[in-house]
């Protein structure tokens, strides 16, 4: 079925063409048609005209004989009887013929022949009537005798004889014409109705034909109508599946994603607890080694009291070496203790004043300055967000060691300011023109217990500035320094501004 | 009566005691020295019980208490002094190498009456001993002891 529709649905446009060619060329027949039959029934109209006329001509001809014949009688009457009643007989039937005669005259006014026929047939009237007429005057004068009537009778029936003659011939000839007349309407007739039938057949073929090309197109519809409702349903078939494959997609991604968020979140835990552990561990270890190096320390000193003046210069000098080591060791303890408490506090976050931090700052370390000559520059300072006691820890230690790698200058200066970069952080300096660091170290420089320079040549224990990056950042900003070897070191870190720049 | 000034030092250290002992006797103050070893002994010492039923002798003047001890704890003993009527009055002093701010805290909250860092440096330790000696056991006018009928201490 579907092939036929297809392949239908295929030729049609040039069967298509044929079939309109066809149904366009079946039409002008029909309009031809048409017109044939008005014309075959205007002539028929005609011949009907000329037979009704040849028919009249005939009833005339009967009418001017029968007239005379009524004449006649009425004559014979008359003569018979001498009473008048006759005498309109004969009258009537005189106007009878005479009448007849005249609308023969109108009926064959077009013919020459028939109009000399009729002028003679009106002459062989009159002289019939003349006789007629005469018999009657006779017999008004006086009765007739039997001879006289009947050589009327014959003198009439003389006079009448060609005009029966007459009549007879005009009767034939019309009955003649009105033969052919009626053959040619009946010929007419049946041409019409020949052509009404092939309109009639046409008009039926043209309407089959429509019908069925009706049917088809119906079909056609109905077949593509299927065909759409198929291809419908395929496509919600399509549709559904693919909806469900996105489900089934999106479930899944939904499924990894949730399972990534847990495994972030579990390695953000084991971080925090590893971490935790560490600076717990860091904690105990500081804490725990200050007792044994306390106890190191001490007995050292005890003893050197209790051998007081019995040890050699070598002696003594290793028994100072043991305490000074001793110190160190509590040194850096006590440093690494204060850098995992800074990693373990809560970092308190308030306007902090930089410029009385630095003031206080630089009174504890007047005596490590010892009277020696510092120019300070100080610049106006931005006042910043953060934890008082933390950030004092890193102003102590910069300019702590601004102030340690300065101590071999001879003027030493010493530059403390702040600005505000493109991101609103503030960005703090602290510069000198001490010892510097090769920048061939710099990541080194803020590890802990890094240290560029030997301990002959400055002391210190490292922790100084990996303090201070602990601080900067668990305050959300950098640190990072610049140096040239002789030349001096700037070390800058970033802190949030405080809002209205102090309120 | 005795008008030795007794000072009761309490660590679990050996060297601690050993040391501490050292630094007083360099300030001549080792003579009423006791030195125990850990918080039980401390309390038992206190409270006149235990192997220290049978003493008779006044209480110190101060105690030199470390924080971190087995058994009984630093904290216990100044709890269970500064809540019995008797013993209240008697000046603590803590001396521990911990600088946590809840130790300090929790220390002052039970009552103590003076709370000390060891100093690592032996000679800065010297000093503080000294001074917390001389303070407790020269400088300051102790509390007066209770006593009973026979004009033995009671506590």
């Amino acid at each position: 079925m579907e092939n036929s529709a297809e392949s239908n649905s295929q030729a049609t446009p040039r069967k298509e063409r044929w079939i309109l060619g066809g149904l366009v060329f079946a039409i002008l027949v029909l309009v031809f048609a048409a017109l044939m039959l008005l014309s075959a029934l205007s002539e028929q109209g005609k011949t009907t005209v000329l037979v009704a006329h040849s028919r009249d001509v005939l009833a005339q001809i009967e009418h001017v004989v029968e007239g005379l014949s009524d004449a006649e009688n009425g004559r014979r009457g008359f003569v018979i009887s001498g009473q008048d009643r006759y005498l309109n007989h004969f009258s009537n039937g005189v106007e009878r013929a005479s009448l007849a005669l005249s609308r023969l005259r109108q009926l064959t006014v077009g013919s020459a022949t028939r109009s000399r026929d009729c002028d003679e047939l009106e002459q062989l009237i009159v002289k019939r009537l003349s006789i007629s007429t005469n018999s009657i005057v006779s017999r008004q004068t006086n009765a007739l005798e039997v001879t006289e009537q009947t050589a009327f009778i014959e003198q009439g029936q003389a006079a009448m004889e060609p005009i029966r003659q007459l009549a007879d011939r005009l009767r034939n000839q019309e009955a003649t014409t009105l033969e052919t007349r009626l053959a040619t309407r009946n010929k007419s007739v049946r041409g019409a109705g020949g052509i009404a039938a092939l309109i009639c057949l046409i008009g039926i073929a043209l309407f089959s034909v429509m019908l069925i090309l009706l049917a088809r197109a119906n079909r056609q519809r109905q077949l593509a109508e299927e065909s759409l409702r198929r291809t419908n349903l395929e496509l919600e078939e399509r549709v559904k599946r693919r909806t469900e494959e996105l489900k089934v997609a999106h479930d899944e991604l939904r499924h990894v994603n949730d399972t990534l968020e847990r495994r972030i979140r579990e390695r953000t835990q084991q971080l925090e607890t590893a971490n935790k552990e560490l600076e717990a561990f860091s904690y105990s270890v500081s804490h725990d080694l200050r007792a044994p190096l306390r106890h190191i320390q001490g007995y050292a000193e005890m003893l050197g009291r209790s051998l007081n003046g019995q040890l050699s210069d070598k002696s003594q000098h290793y028994m100072k070496t043991i305490i000074d080591a001793g110190e160190e060791m509590g040194l850096l303890i006590d440093e690494l203790l204060a850098f995992s408490r800074l990693g373990r506090a809560e970092l308190r976050e308030q306007s902090v004043n930089l410029e009385t931090i630095v003031r206080d700052v630089r009174r504890d370390l007047e005596l490590s300055i010892n009277h020696r000559e510092i120019a300070w520059r100080l610049e106006s300072l931005h006042v910043v967000v953060g934890d008082p006691a933390a950030l004092r820890q890193v102003m102590a230690n910069l300019i702590g060691n601004a102030v340690k790698y300065t101590s071999k200058c001879d003027k030493a200066e010493i530059s403390i300011s702040s600005s505000v970069n493109a991101d609103g952080m503030v960005v703090v300096s602290v510069a000198d023109n001490g010892a510097g660091f090769d920048m061939k170290y710099a990541d080194k420089l803020f590890g802990v217990f890094q240290r560029l320079h030997r301990p002959d040549e400055f002391e210190g224990t490292g922790i100084g500035l990996a303090t201070v990056r602990r601080v900067v950042s668990r305050h959300g900003g950098q640190t990072w320094a610049e140096s040239k070897v002789g030349a001096g070191a700037t070390f800058y870190f970033t802190l949030k501004p405080a809002p209205n720049n102090g309120n | 009566m005795e008008n030795l000034k007794r000072i009761l030092l309490v660590d679990d250290s050996p060297r601690d005691r050993e040391m501490a002992i050292e630094a007083l006797a360099a300030s001549n103050l080792a003579n009423g020295v006791v030195a125990l070893r850990d918080g039980a002994e401390a309390l038992d010492f206190l409270f006149r019980r235990g192997e220290f039923a049978a003493r008779r002798d006044e209480r110190p003047v101060v105690v030199l208490l470390d924080l971190k001890m087995p058994k009984v704890d630093g904290l216990e003993v100044l709890r269970q002094i500064k809540s019995d009527p008797e013993l209240k009055t008697l000046p603590v002093v803590i001396m521990t190498s911990s600088r946590e701010e809840q130790d300090v805290v929790r220390s002052y909250q039970l009552g103590v009456n003076a709370y000390v860092v060891k100093p690592v440096k032996f000679q800065a330790f010297v000093d503080a001993i000294r001074q917390l000696g001389i303070f407790w056991a020269v400088l300051n006018e102790p509390p007066p002891e209770a006593r009973d009928e026979d004009g033995a201490a009671r506590a």
